[in-house]
């Protein structure tokens, strides 16, 4: 035992004829005591074979909770399996909470450690219908808004115009600078690491060409949608999704609103208008990028321009804005989903949020992608 | 009992409140050794207020709060500590870990803050959880729990490290009457058994006359204690405010119905 907590509690152990042992104990018996004593005595009663051990607890000044936890793992045989074990001398108070919580309860209540273990084909199972229900879901739910967004959109006094400038104000004009730092940084970057691979063949000025159409028919675009992927996707879902938690979709029910109609057409009109114009300004900005790495390398303004303007055509931009609305509607669709589906619980809110952000990054990647293909056949 | 009594809370010329918005002044009150002491108010009264500041969450804008001879509000680093851990709280939601089963929220004090062996640990936690009548559900998560039992677990929790004050937020709000009625009845008994200082914030007039000693009236339009004794005497007290609470009579002008 520790000197600390010898001189609150005074344990004695003694050994007596035909496996016979008594633990006196005297002083306090708190938590830290309690642990010294456990130690002590596990230390000195292991292996030793016993057929009956006293615990004289008369002694005792004070014991909270560790301390009867001590003395009941001592009673219940759990230090002396094959001993018969007896607790004297407990006041009035003790003995009574003491016996509150016997052997039977332990057994009946401790928690099993067993982990439940799936089998393979059954995992493979549940997750393949888990992924067909929720494609069902965002089907039903685009099928669903397509049904209101007319109707709403029609109606003056429904379509709450405020809600969707407000929109506009957090997720587009609030969004302005950090669209700034990444597009015209990542233009940077790339122009950058380009030029010297270009070097080996004397075409440095090609990066003008490189990064104009690099930015006006994918990245742009693209930095744009997730940019508003992680700003204010997974801001729907959590305003949505706090709102279902806190029952006000129920509310909204209950007084006729569809929470569609309500809240979902109002924030993917918000988006679709925002997600071009963000593109936009994220293609200008790493256009800007590139042009300034290309003017640091000693070109002239006039040449670098006449590159971009043989380079770019109007189908380019009209290839990287139809996008621009694609990935709005993603974004915004797949946030507001998210934030409907949210299930009850503390974490449900954190997990809808994560969901949003990722679903609509691996769709706005995939959509990307068909866009390519799409633009490929029809050779614009 | 000897005549003159512990006191375990001294609350001295205290003034809250947030920046410059002071909410309640001049709150001087004692706690007793033992006692149930509630804390009551109408809505928005400060009641929840005058407790985040007696538990430390906020930090007054005057006074002192003395517990077991340390003033917390100056009170810093080991010595905060050490006093943090002589009460437990248990907030009105409940404030489990909704990430944890029942018993691994009552566990999670003794873990953090003892060095008991495992198996005394566990042992603990059970017995404490046996305490409040919540046996049946030790391995379930929060979340499945009904309200009643929510506060249980929060209360087994607080106790986890045998304090000697237990801070109840609103136990009984949002309970039916015969869940509330048990746990009345577990704040007595456990008051009474084990000595531990209960200080309560609520308004449910029913369990106020069961389980309360006694009682400090705060008022939102005076902005301090308006009547403190035993609730029986207040009940007969003479100040208007605190008659129509105990009385459950409407405050006409208050209300906006002026029929």
């Amino acid at each position: 035992m520790t000197a600390a907590a010898q001189n609150e509690l005074n344990s004695d152990l003694q050994f007596g004829p035909a496996g016979f042992a008594r633990v006196v104990l005297r002083g306090r018996l708190n938590a830290r005591t309690a642990t010294a004593c456990w130690n002590d005595l596990e230390q000195r009663l292991r292996g030793v074979k016993l057929q009956k051990l006293e615990v004289d607890a008369d002694g005792l000044e004070f014991c909270d909770g560790g301390g009867l936890a001590l003395l009941r793992y001592l009673s219940m045989g759990l230090m002396t399996p094959e001993a018969t074990v007896s607790v004297h001398g407990l006041s009035t108070g003790l003995e009574q909470l003491f016996h509150g919580f016997t052997l039977d309860d332990y057994k009946a209540l401790r928690p099993s450690s067993e982990v439940k273990c799936h089998p393979l084909p059954e995992e493979v199972g549940s997750g393949v219908r888990q992924a067909a229900s929720d494609l069902r879901e965002q089907v039903e739910f685009l099928g669903n808004v397509t049904r209101s967004i007319l109707p709403t959109v029609m109606d003056r006094k429904r379509m709450r115009w405020t809600e969707v400038r407000r929109v506009f104000e957090t997720a587009g004009a609030n969004a302005v600078p950090i669209v700034s730092l990444v597009s015209i940084l990542v233009g940077l970057i790339i122009a950058f690491e380009s030029t010297q691979t270009l070097a080996k063949f004397g075409a440095q000025i090609y990066v003008v060409n490189m990064i104009g159409i690099i930015m006006v028919r994918e990245l742009g675009p693209l930095l744009a949608a997730v940019l508003l992927a992680g700003r204010s996707g997974s801001a729907f879902a959590a305003e949505i999704g706090t709102m279902k938690v806190n029952e006000e979709l129920d509310a909204l029910q209950t007084l006729g609103l569809d929470p569609i109609r309500f809240l979902v057409v109002q924030r993917m009109m918000a988006a679709v208008l925002l997600t071009p114009l963000l593109a936009i300004y994220a293609t200008f900005l790493g256009v800007t990028g590139g042009v300034l790495v290309a003017f640091s390398l000693g070109f002239k303004w006039s040449l670098i321009f006449h590159q971009l303007t043989v380079s770019l055509k109007v189908s380019d931009i009209i290839f990287g804005l139809s996008k621009g609305v694609a990935f709005g509607v993603i974004v915004s669709a797949v946030g507001c989903l998210r934030g409907l589906q949210t299930q009850e619980g503390p974490s449900a809110v954190g997990v809808s949020t994560t969901r949003a952000v990722v679903t609509s990054i691996v769709l706005i990647v995939m959509a990307d992608a068909v866009f390519s293909v799409l633009f490929f056949v029809l050779k614009l | 009992m000897s005549d003159t009594p512990e006191i375990i809370i001294s609350v001295r010329n205290l003034k809250v409140g947030y920046g410059e918005n002071v909410i309640l002044q001049d709150i001087n009150f004692q706690v007793e050794c033992g006692e149930v002491f509630v804390i009551l108010g109408g809505s928005g009264s400060g009641k929840s207020t005058l407790l985040k500041n007696m538990i430390g969450l906020y930090t007054p804008l005057e006074g002192e709060i003395w517990i077991e001879g340390t003033n917390l509000v100056t009170a810093e680093g080991d010595e905060r500590r050490s006093l943090l851990r002589k009460f437990g709280v248990a907030y009105q939601s409940g404030a489990l870990f909704g990430s944890m089963t029942v018993l691994e929220n009552v566990r999670l004090p003794l873990d953090e803050l003892t060095a008991l062996p495992d198996p005394l640990k566990e042992l603990t936690a059970l017995a404490k959880l046996k305490l409040v009548g919540l046996a049946a559900a030790v391995q379930k998560m929060p979340a499945e729990l009904s309200g009643g039992m929510q506060k249980r677990a929060a209360i087994a929790r607080a106790m986890a490290l045998d304090p000697r004050i237990l801070f109840l937020d609103e136990p009984s709000a949002g309970l039916d009457p015969v869940t509330s009625a048990d746990l009345d009845l577990l704040i007595t008994e456990l008051a009474h058994h084990f000595g531990i200082t209960f200080v309560i914030v609520t308004h449910e007039l029913a369990s106020i006359n069961k389980i309360a000693d006694r009682v400090i009236m705060l008022d939102n339009r005076k902005r301090t204690i308006v009547a403190e004794g035993r609730p029986a005497q207040l009940r007969d007290s003479n100040d208007p405010w605190v008659h129509r609470f105990f009385n459950r009579e409407p405050d006409a002008v208050a209300s906006g119905l002026h029929l």
